[in-house]
């Protein structure tokens, strides 16, 4: 059987892939081994010494490194990752209650991003060396270097102690209302889907806040590679020829001049995607946001192991998988590289 | 064929004729490119740096001395107010600028020395040596790297030094992935060739050739990587990983000023905030205007 | 002058870089008339594709139009308007381009690419049988172009494709910048020759930007020759050839080789910017073995000698 050109090249990289994460999952751990202080003293501090190497030989942290290495990927295969001490439950169940809320978090921060960056970026683009390209920059660099957490604190001081306008900033949805259950783990999707939609609106109000200070910093990456992508392919002769066939302006910079910057815009957005999910930790501990980073942290803090090494390989493979996802729409954006994987 | 001499030609002067490059000028152009924007981020990065150097003259009370006077708002004799254990806010803010900047400063120093000398090895040398390298950096680059610096740091151990050893080792990828690149591009170029020829050795070539070269992607990266590590370090210390107090942090003090506004403390937040936002913004303002000066793929056409 | 479809009068243009100011095209005028074939001719660098895209809207940026005027069809703008003369692109006037694969977009395939021109110029009563019908014009056989991207052809057929593409609009001026320079010498002729049909067959005037003196000279009647962004001289390609009268013009000629009658080719020597920047003068000036004071002190307007054009001091009638 011979497989089409695009699955093959996929497939390669997946085992590519595959085989760093590796790399990363036997770093990680060893990382997460190395972290000081003992889980079971910190937890119990008042326990004999006895007791101590007990429960030490119970929870199996009297073997060498890699033992405890080949019983950590086994349970990474079993699909459990492995026992959070600090929780009691296995690292899966924590996961599966908190991945959802960091994608619904960062779903929202990026789409905010995305949605102020580009049209800033083609502003830039098409305005440059203005008076409106020079603001542009000056609120890209002004965005880029305001601290997520100093602005999540002025925020909340602000809108929330001072004039009340949003909800208090404490995780996913106020204590008033009952989560919703669906399949996505979005509230905000999950409350529309049960047709609660009060429920939906409270849950987007909490989200609000924590998702523009996270999408901030998306803002100025994407509207910097726009802009000098634009200013690129404006100067494009097809541009020009496009104008001189009398084609609308209008046409020009939103249809063939931004096709022709999107290449790497999708590559930004590709290494956006990994800094969003570490960056998160910051967001989510101003918001009290109960996701991925506010457990990673949590876990380092407290010398979490199998929490901590999780963590890294999920965001590791995540990005591994969004840099594939961005290759692979680079054949979908530009022919000429479709016939390129193609060959 | 008709020859005339016109003894007296009358010549009108062209409409707004170039004037002459007067130093001013010179200076604008020559290092802004006429860029205000660059000119204004570097006025500012000039002020942050002189507040942060004659620091300790500046400070109005000791940093670190605790008062019964807690949560004071701004004063005249606390210009930012006092925090929870009655420590003036302006003085704690000023001594942590210097903090911040010696320990950001120190770390992408450290990352620039290594990483461009990796680089510039890995893109000379080639073969298994560059592989495996780049590999490594690549390996490191897929990490989410906020994460991996507070593992390493809790690993070493709180403190300054760690901090420090951290921001090297997490901006070493970021040079040496472009110092090779630009020592890839230009090793095969002929003045290199001509060097070889008129018998320069090879460490010759290396360090008095190719690295000079490299000096401007260098200045470009290293500002905005400055203005990344000084930000990721008060995240880290925010986070309770980075500087501890009682060490003065600009992150830690933001930090500390979360718990406190429930009373309406605002100012022990908010100041030391602003500084920190004030000098990530002019380091990057500087670096936008450089690497639009310095990048040739950014020239205007 | 007959009929004029298009004129340039008195353009002057400015690039204004890193502060400084520019003189780049310095009152330039010229004429066009309805259906013929007119050379434009210069160096590279002599400013003749900058005036001719600043003509029809197009300056690029960092440029500065400073005076001057433009008329299409009797319809006269200021060239400082570009906007206005950019209306003149969907009203009769296309352009042909150097770099004829650039031109396409690479996103999109040659066929869509031909009809978007089209739907633009409003002739939508049967717009896949017009394109069938342009790409034969051109010389093209649809049915191998279908479906094609920019990259999977010919720099020949692309520009071949460009040409469909500008042809969409019907147009009564083709401005064609070097469209050569980037084909081999047998495709050159070819699309040179067509170029020439089309001119008599549509009566569709034709202004060919080119650096080469002697390929122009076998398809124009008239031409300007530009150097350093000034009109040094134009008129009847006959009657310049026969007898050149400015300097630069016969610098140029004597460089052209000639099989019918061999002699010493006499390369023209220094650069075409070489002389001093920001005054008034004649910019042929620092290359110009007859050059003056004079020269140093200002460009002569148009001397009409010969039945031509010569804009050069040695040609003043000398006052009473």
């Amino acid at each position: 059987m011979r497989l089409p050109p695009l699955t093959l090249y996929i497939l390669r990289r997946l085992a590519i892939s595959l085989i760093v994460l590796f790399g990363v999952s036997a770093v990680a751990f060893s990382m997460a081994y190395l972290l000081p202080s003992d889980p079971v003293t910190s937890r119990y501090p008042d326990i004999t010494n006895e007791q101590r190497a007990e429960m030490r030989r119970q929870m199996g942290l009297d073997q060498p490194l890699v033992v405890q290495y080949v019983r950590y990927m086994e349970s990474v295969f079993r699909g459990d990752f492995g026992r959070s001490f600090g929780t009691g439950n296995t690292v899966g169940q924590d996961l599966a209650l908190r991945i959802p809320a960091t994608l619904e978090l960062a779903t929202f921060g990026i789409t905010f991003g995305v949605l102020v960056g580009l049209p800033l970026g083609m502003l830039g683009a098409v305005y440059r060396g203005s008076w409106i390209d020079h603001l542009v920059r000056v609120f890209n660099l002004a965005a880029q270097s305001i601290p997520a957490f100093w602005l999540g604190v002025v925020l909340i001081f602000y809108l929330y102690f001072q004039l009340r306008l949003v909800p208090s900033p404490i995780g996913r949805l106020s204590a008033l209302y009952t989560a919703p259950t669906g399949v996505t783990g979005f509230y905000t999707i999950d409350a529309v889907l049960a047709g609660r939609f009060d429920v939906a609106l409270a849950a987007l109000r909490q989200v609000m806040l924590p998702a523009f200070v996270l999408g901030l910093g998306v803002v100025s990456p994407i509207a910097r590679i726009t802009r000098a992508a634009m200013s690129q392919s404006l100067k494009e002769d097809y541009i020009t020829f496009g104008r001189a066939l009398g084609l609308r302006s209008r046409q020009l910079v939103l249809g063939d001049a931004l096709r022709g910057a999107l290449v790497p815009i999708v590559t930004t957005l590709g290494f956006i995607v990994g800094n969003v999910l570490a960056g998160a930790a910051v967001v989510e501990t101003v918001f009290a946001w109960p996701g991925l980073g506010r457990y990673a942290v949590t876990a380092i803090t407290t010398s979490d192991m199998a929490p901590v090494s999780t963590c890294i390989l999920l965001i590791a493979s995540s990005v591994a998988v969004t840099n594939l996802l961005v290759d692979i729409s680079y054949a979908f954006i530009d022919p000429r590289i479709r016939h390129e994987y193609a060959r | 064929m008709n020859m005339r001499v016109d003894p007296m030609p009358t010549t009108p002067a062209l409409p707004r004729r170039p004037a002459g490059p007067t130093p001013w000028r010179r200076f604008y152009y020559g290092i802004f490119g006429g860029d205000a924007l660059g000119l204004a981020g570097t006025a500012m990065l000039a002020a942050l740096l002189a507040i942060a150097i004659v620091g300790p003259w500046l400070v109005t009370h000791d940093p670190l001395l605790t008062t019964p006077q807690t949560l004071l708002p701004p004063t005249a004799e606390h210009w930012l107010g006092t925090d929870h254990f009655g420590r003036d806010v302006f003085s704690r803010t000023i001594t942590s600028l210097r903090i911040d900047f010696i320990v950001a400063g120190l770390g992408v120093s450290g990352a620039i020395l290594i990483g461009s000398l990796l680089g510039l090895v890995c893109g000379y040398v080639g073969g298994w040596f560059d592989d495996l390298v780049m590999r490594g950096v690549d390996i490191v680059q897929s990490f989410p790297l906020l994460l991996i610096a507070m593992v390493l740091i809790l690993v070493m151990g709180p403190g300054l030094e760690s901090i420090v050893i951290v921001t090297v080792l997490i901006n070493i990828p970021i040079y040496a992935r472009v110092i090779r690149g630009e020592t890839l591009s230009r090793k095969t170029l002929e003045y290199i060739d001509a060097a070889r020829c008129s018998g320069a050795s090879e460490m010759s070539i290396l360090f008095r050739h190719l690295m000079p070269n490299t000096l401007s992607p260098i200045i470009v990266h290293g500002s905005l990587n400055l203005a990344a590590a000084v930000g990721n370090v008060a995240a880290l210390s925010f986070l309770g990983v980075g500087i501890r107090p009682p060490t003065p942090d600009l992150g830690v003090m933001v930090a500390e000023g979360t718990n406190y506004l429930v009373q309406g403390a605002w100012w022990m937040s908010i100041g030391p905030g602003l500084v920190l936002a004030l000098t990530i913004f002019s380091l990057n303002l500087l670096g936008d205007c450089l690497e639009g000066r310095l990048d040739p793929r950014r020239t205007e056409a | 002058m007959a009929d004029v479809l298009f004129s340039i009068e008195g353009l002057t243009i400015d690039s204004v870089r890193g502060g400084v100011r520019r003189r780049i095209v310095d009152d330039i005028s010229l004429s066009v008339e309805r259906g013929e074939l007119y050379g434009l001719v210069g160096e590279s660098g002599s400013g003749k594709s900058i005036s001719m895209m600043a003509s029809v809207g197009l300056a690029a940026s960092g440029l500065e139009v400073m005076a001057g005027s433009v008329a299409f069809s009797g319809r006269a703008l200021p060239a400082r308007n570009q906007r206005g003369l950019r209306g003149n692109l969907s009203r009769g006037v296309s352009l042909l381009f150097q770099n004829a694969k650039g031109a396409l977009n690479p996103f999109k395939t040659v066929d869509r690419q031909v009809e978007r021109a089209l739907r633009r110029s409003g002739r939508q009563t049967d717009p896949r049988a017009e394109v069938e019908v342009l790409f034969r014009v051109v010389g093209l056989n649809y049915r191998d172009f279908r479906g094609k991207y920019p990259h999977q052809i010919s720099g020949g057929q692309a520009q071949r494709v460009a040409m469909a593409c500008a042809l969409a609009t019907e147009p009564a001026l083709l401005i064609a910048d070097e469209p050569t320079t980037a084909l081999d010498v047998t495709t050159e002729r070819e699309l040179l020759r067509f170029l020439a049909r089309l001119c008599e067959e549509r009566e569709m005037a034709i202004v060919l930007i080119a650096h080469n003196l002697s390929l122009v000279s076998e398809y124009c009647r008239r031409l300007s020759i530009m150097h350093a962004g000034q009109v040094v001289e134009s008129g009847n390609l006959k009657t310049i050839f026969a007898d050149p009268l400015h300097p630069y013009t016969r610098g140029l000629i004597a460089a052209v080789p000639d099989v019918d009658q061999p002699r010493e080719l006499v390369p023209l020597i220094g650069n075409v910017w070489g002389g001093p920047e920001g005054i008034e003068r004649c910019r042929f000036s620092h290359r110009c073995q007859f050059a003056t004071p004079v020269c140093e002190a200002r460009h002569p307007p148009a001397i009409e000698r010969a039945g031509r054009a010569v804009h050069c001091v040695l040609y003043e009638e000398v006052p009473a």
